[in-house]
């Protein structure tokens, strides 16, 4: 019951909604128990009389107004106890994902896609049900056990109620111990069905291989002994569940049995009429669904508040980069001193070690050097997608932790590696940053990235949807539209992370002169591999396993025989080789 | 029924009647169970007509009552119990032969499927949708059928008893049909659209955790927060409007006609009172029966669902039965020498982008044949061919002077050996990834272990051979995982052996297993090469260096490097570049 004792802010919220639904399946229940009470009744006074008299007839037509009644009101408390229930799940889900943009790198890093969803969707599913089905057949289910008992034992024969209940415990017991039964079965053969699945995609995954050596047979043969074991776990569950139907059965003979034995003899003594009978032989199949109810609340109550739990973890996971500071930046200078950095899952092995620079606005930084060796892990200190210690990389003469958040993201335009795209249309997504900017502006943007003829190719021009369940752009276009999307941020610092590498040579010219020549005001830091893009940078560093080995401008660059002249003429063979 | 509805359909009835000794008798069993079910009431109906009401107390004749009544009811229980059992065995064997079916025809279809067909999608098919055939199967069989057997059963008991009465009761048959027909045509289009939603939901998810770095950078949280609540409201609305239709159709309207049904019999029963022919036992002998009637029309109406969703997986599982695989010949044309011919080989994925462009060359037995070139000239694609993964569009493959096409599957597999760029290793000792279920004997795995120079390391594990590998056994370091693939290439004594070097950087302790390999397989097998690093085929007796689909230079490593602007030339110096940048950055 821990789970409704964390939920318990949203039934406080929401306490009127559920009294009100309350009510109505108290009512359902109170109208429910009295059907049985006057069926027999009716028959009763039939027999006594007879005769159908009119008596009777309004007996019966009352009883028609109750049917009507008890349908509208499991009508109405279905549509609030569901309503509020799916509400709840909205919220949740909406928290979860705010919670979610306030999260950083190394989180998402921890966290696979697939787990995430899981949880803002099935968990959240189980956490509903709970909160609706599992109140619903929780208090149901008392409610119609009492009333139940109330009646039988007030209004029939108390006796009677005493001997006919006997088998009912066992029912009871039956009905937890199959329950843990098919909880058992059911977690495993959801692992088989796991197993499965690894299998499947192992062997697809690996088709090439399995076809190259053979072992089409062999592998079909593997996946047979698993789908026999997930067929024999299933088949565990189903034989575990098809037991609740002759524990029911059984109960109820024995019940029956009981009732017309012991309730035969009242009648034999007058004690009981024959109507009295036929209303406690109603009762006793009201009782089935309290029995059942409490089974099903178990089941659904710990499989929700293990859901609870993971939803709540991550719910209550602190911010990546605490929002400290409030401050905006003084002007677009970068400086760095004596940055080291270490990523926290790793802390022994330096990513970054002491590097320093300055970058006055205006100015332009080439960063380059081998996989690996730290240039996009700094990218993202720059713009505190990582945490460095303090102090260290200083934006307008300010340390960046004395910064807001949204001013200092703000002070930069980045195209990272891999240009993400949203399945909205082309403009949408180069206006990303700035969502009011005018189909002007976009297309400027565009014109500049040199991605504007590419568009107009498009079959919808600007509104074509990209994306996932859109057009599939190529890698070049990609980039090209991540850089429009930056160019059009206008922000002070713009960093290009090896942005142009499935651009062609003449088009990477092309778009550096432009940022070169107009883009006076704007400073940009350009990490790459290929060496011409940096090549007329104010200043060069060279990045080796996280420490500056070489800095400079190109033509120093060049008069030393190190990693940069010895890249320079790799690249310079490669191009005539594919000219070749 | 469109036509694809009917493949589905003949996919699953069929296997209803697959095994006829089982349904025969699973069936028998739910007729019995059925018979003793509805005997209960009717004995009930007997003690309270001709014993209880006539106060007519005989002791012999109400122990037998007593007697047949338990039996009845115990033999019902176990009967029902039995039958669903024997139901539920039957949906599983069903579930598990389609699912291996599918499985077995997929590993068939031919590579150029795999080329267009999404992995995540495929696998989905093999287990989720078989999962929703299974879930349609195990409760339409045990219950669907169970409950319509009972139905039939308290129909007829009711005729029985009473005819009038019955016809009262029979009323709620047609009058569910309708609700559920209503059901049906009111939430459909709801039920869809909360499903769409939910996918969008997810579709969104997705997106925003792939792109929330650059959601980030941009500070567009909030807009993507108002957007995803949208969503998340839509869906909401969605739903409630399933409930509203559920709730007006589904379990209170049947509940009602529940009702409706229970005073109709009440009041024909009073209409007969006045005629002076009721009688009270058959009264509760229905009422009795009513209390069992409704139950399983419900359970029969919350189905439906599921029979819509297992019949669109039914179908993706069909058509994916439907898809033709690649076919081999049964001919018993084996590689006896290992001469390959290739004459005139054009190639193209896409109709309109030449992958291979007339390529020919030929290798004699035990020859040392080199494959070189840039990402995308075609190399990877030659082997692929030389595998039989895809067929030429013009020009032939013979091997041995027989085209490759003649070559069965099982003897082109164990003429060709193919060592590929990724080591794989599977979960199993180290014999069993030797053999790859070819069934070698213990002799042969231990002679191609010697050739790739394993035995000596094998035979100090305290297990040997049967050593177990993978995640949870013992770990072999990159250049012992090669030389096992080579074992494995060998095992099955192939006259040629393919080898897809590995593009990513290797290390040398790999590249020195390689290199010695070659250096002793040569003349032995046909060898032929697929190389990325230049300095491995300097000793190969030909290199072809592919450029565009095409042979552009072909000769040894001395001769291609005397040609002066050669591609060859220019690549090998590239690479000797390439080594000068790493040793500069791998001393600082």
């Amino acid at each position: 019951m821990a789970l409704f004792r964390h939920l318990s802010w949203f039934f406080k919220a929401h306490w009127r909604t559920y009294l009100l639904a309350m009510t109505m399946l108290a009512g359902v229940a109170l109208l429910n128990t009295a059907v049985p009470w006057l069926v027999g009744n009716s028959i009763d006074k039939m027999i006594a009389a007879s005769d159908f008299t009119t008596e009777v007839k309004l007996q019966l037509l009352a009883l028609l107004g109750m049917g009507l009644l008890i349908y509208l009101l499991r009508f109405g408390w279905r549509l609030i106890l569901f309503g509020t229930s799916y509400r709840l799940g909205g919220l949740l889900r909406q928290r979860f994902y705010q919670r979610l943009t306030r999260l950083g790198p190394a989180f998402f890093s921890q966290h696979g896609t697939g787990d995430l969803m899981a949880r803002a969707t099935n968990d959240i599913d189980a956490v509903e049900l709970a909160a609706g089905e599992g109140v619903l057949s929780g208090f149901d289910g008392l409610l119609t056990f009492i009333l139940v008992l109330i009646m039988m034992f007030s209004l029939i024969d108390w006796r009677l109620t005493l001997v006919a209940l006997i088998p009912f415990p066992l029912m009871g017991y039956g009905f937890y111990r199959i329950s843990i039964a098919v909880h058992q079965h059911f977690h495993q053969s959801l692992e088989r069905f796991s197993e499965l699945n690894d299998k499947t995609q192992e062997a697809l995954s690996g088709i090439r291989l399995i076809k190259a050596m053979g072992r089409e047979e062999a592998e079909s043969a593997l996946f047979n002994t698993i789908a026999a074991k997930a067929a024999h776990s299933n088949y565990q569950v189903s034989r575990s569940e098809a037991m609740f139907e002759p524990v029911i059965y059984l109960a109820l003979t024995g019940a029956l049995l009981l009732t017309l034995g012991y309730g035969g003899y009242l009648i034999w003594i007058a004690e009981l009429s024959v109507g009295q009978l036929t209303s406690f032989t109603i009762y006793m199949g009201q009782l089935i669904w309290p029995m059942w109810a409490f089974g099903w609340l178990m089941n659904i109550v710990e499989r929700g508040s293990a859901a609870f739990n993971r939803v709540d973890a991550l719910l209550n996971e602190p911010d990546s980069i605490p929002d400290s500071g409030q401050r905006p930046p003084l002007n677009a200078g970068l400086q760095v001193r004596n940055l080291s950095f270490a990523y926290p899952n790793n802390p022994e092995q330096p990513v970054l070690q002491q590097v320093s620079f300055n970058l006055p606005r205006g100015k332009v930084l080439g960063i380059v050097g081998p996989t690996g060796a730290g240039k996009t892990t700094l990218a993202a200190l720059l713009m505190r997608q990582w945490e460095a210690a303090p102090g260290l990389i200083q934006l307008g003469e300010l340390p960046l932790q004395e910064l807001a958040l949204d001013q200092l993201r703000s002070s930069f335009a980045s195209v990272p590696q891999d240009g993400f795209l949203f399945s909205i249309s082309i403009a949408d997504n180069i206006a990303l940053g700035r969502p009011d900017a005018s189909r002007e502006q976009v297309r400027q943007a565009a014109r500049i990235a040199a991605l504007d003829e590419d568009i107009r190719r498009f079959p919808d021009g600007y509104d074509t949807l990209v994306g996932e369940r859109g057009l599939t752009l190529s890698g070049g276009q990609r980039q090209r539209l991540t850089i429009a999307r930056a160019l059009l941020c206008e922000a002070p610092i713009l960093v290009l992370d090896d942005a142009l590498s499935a651009v062609d040579v003449h088009t990477e010219q092309r778009i550096l002169g432009y940022l070169q020549t107009e883009l006076q005001e704007q400073s940009a830091i350009i990490i790459s591999h290929r060496l011409s893009s940096v090549e007329h940078a104010d200043e060069i560093l060279v990045l080796n396993h996280g420490h500056v080995s070489e800095r400079g401008q190109h033509a120093e660059l060049l008069q030393q025989d190190g990693w940069y002249s010895r890249m320079w003429t790799y690249q310079q063979m490669e191009a005539s080789l594919n000219e070749i | 029924m469109r036509s694809e509805q009917r493949g589905a359909f003949r996919l699953l009835s069929r296997y209803i009647y697959r095994d006829k000794p089982l349904l025969i008798k699973a069936s028998a069993l739910l007729l019995l169970a059925t018979l003793a079910d509805v005997a209960g009431p009717i004995l009930a109906k007997v003690f309270i007509d001709d014993y209880l009401l006539p106060k007519k107390f005989d002791l012999t004749a109400l122990a037998i009552l007593l007697a047949a009544y338990l039996f009845t009811q115990i033999a019902a229980a176990w009967l029902r119990y039995q039958q669903t059992l024997k139901f539920t065995e039957m949906a599983l064997d069903a579930v598990q032969d389609i699912r291996q079916r599918v499985f077995a025809h997929v590993l068939k279809l031919p590579m150029a499927y795999f080329d267009r067909a999404l992995t995540g999608k495929l696998v989905s098919r093999i287990t989720n949708d078989t999962e929703a055939i299974k879930d349609l199967y195990v409760q339409f069989l045990s219950v669907v059928m169970g409950n319509l057997f009972l139905l039939v059963g308290i129909l007829v008991a009711m005729a029985l008893l009473d005819l009038q009465l019955m016809l009262a009761a029979l009323l709620l048959i047609p009058t569910v049909f309708g609700v559920i027909f209503f059901y049906e045509k009111f939430s459909g289009k709801a039920v869809q659209q909360a499903r769409q939603l939910r996918s969008e939901i997810n579709a969104n998810l997705s997106e925003s955790i792939a792109g929330m770095s650059v959601l980030q950078a941009s500070n567009q949280q909030a807009r993507f927060s108002r957007q995803f609540d949208q969503v998340n409201d839509r869906y909401y609305g969605a739903r409630m409007q399933t409930i509203r239709v559920s709730a007006a159709l589904l379990r209170p309207a049947i509940d009602l006609l529940s009702i409706l049904v229970l005073l109709a019999i009440v009041w024909v029963f009073g209409l007969q009172m006045v005629e002076g022919v009721a009688e009270v036992g058959v009264l509760y002998a229905f009422l009795n029966f009513l209390g069992r009637f409704t139950e399983p029309l419900a359970e029969v109406t919350q189905r439906f669902n599921l029979y819509q969703q297992a019949m669109v997986a039914g179908e993706r599982v069909n058509d994916l039965l439907d898809e033709a695989p690649q076919g081999w010949q049964s001919s018993d044309a084996r590689v006896r020498q290992g001469a390959i011919d290739v004459s005139d080989l054009h190639f193209a994925y896409q109709a309109d982008k030449p992958v291979l462009k007339g390529i020919s060359f030929a290798i004699r037995p035990g020859e040392f044949y080199a494959i070189a070139g840039h990402t995308g000239s075609g190399k990877s694609t030659l082997l692929s061919l030389l595998l039989n993964f895809y067929q030429a569009a013009q020009g032939q493959i013979m091997i041995d002077r027989q085209p490759l096409p003649q070559f069965s599957h099982d003897n082109l597999r164990h003429g060709i050996g193919l060592i590929p760029q990724e080591p794989f290793i599977i979960a199993g000792s180290i014999a069993e990834n030797i053999d790859m279920g070819r069934g070698l004997s213990r002799q042969a795995i231990e002679t191609a272990a010697q050739q790739a120079h394993l035995h000596q390391m094998i035979s100090q594990l305290p297990l040997g051979y049967d050593t177990e590998l993978g995640e949870r056994g013992t770990r072999l370091s990159t250049g012992q995982r090669q030389q096992l693939v080579i074992a494995r290439a060998l095992a099955a004594s192939p006259r040629i052996l393919l080898l897809d070097e590995a593009t990513a950087n290797v290390d040398s302790e790999t590249e020195q297993v390689v290199q010695r390999a070659l250096h002793e397989l040569r003349g032995k097998v046909t060898l032929i090469i697929v190389a990325h690093r230049l300095s491995t085929i300097k000793e190969a007796d030909q290199i072809l260096l592919l450029s565009h689909g095409e042979i552009a230079e072909r000769g040894n490593h001395q001769q291609l490097m005397a040609m002066d602007n050669g591609i060859y030339r220019s690549m090998y110096l590239l690479q000797q570049q390439a080594r000068r940048i790493d040793a500069i950055s791998s001393e600082s």
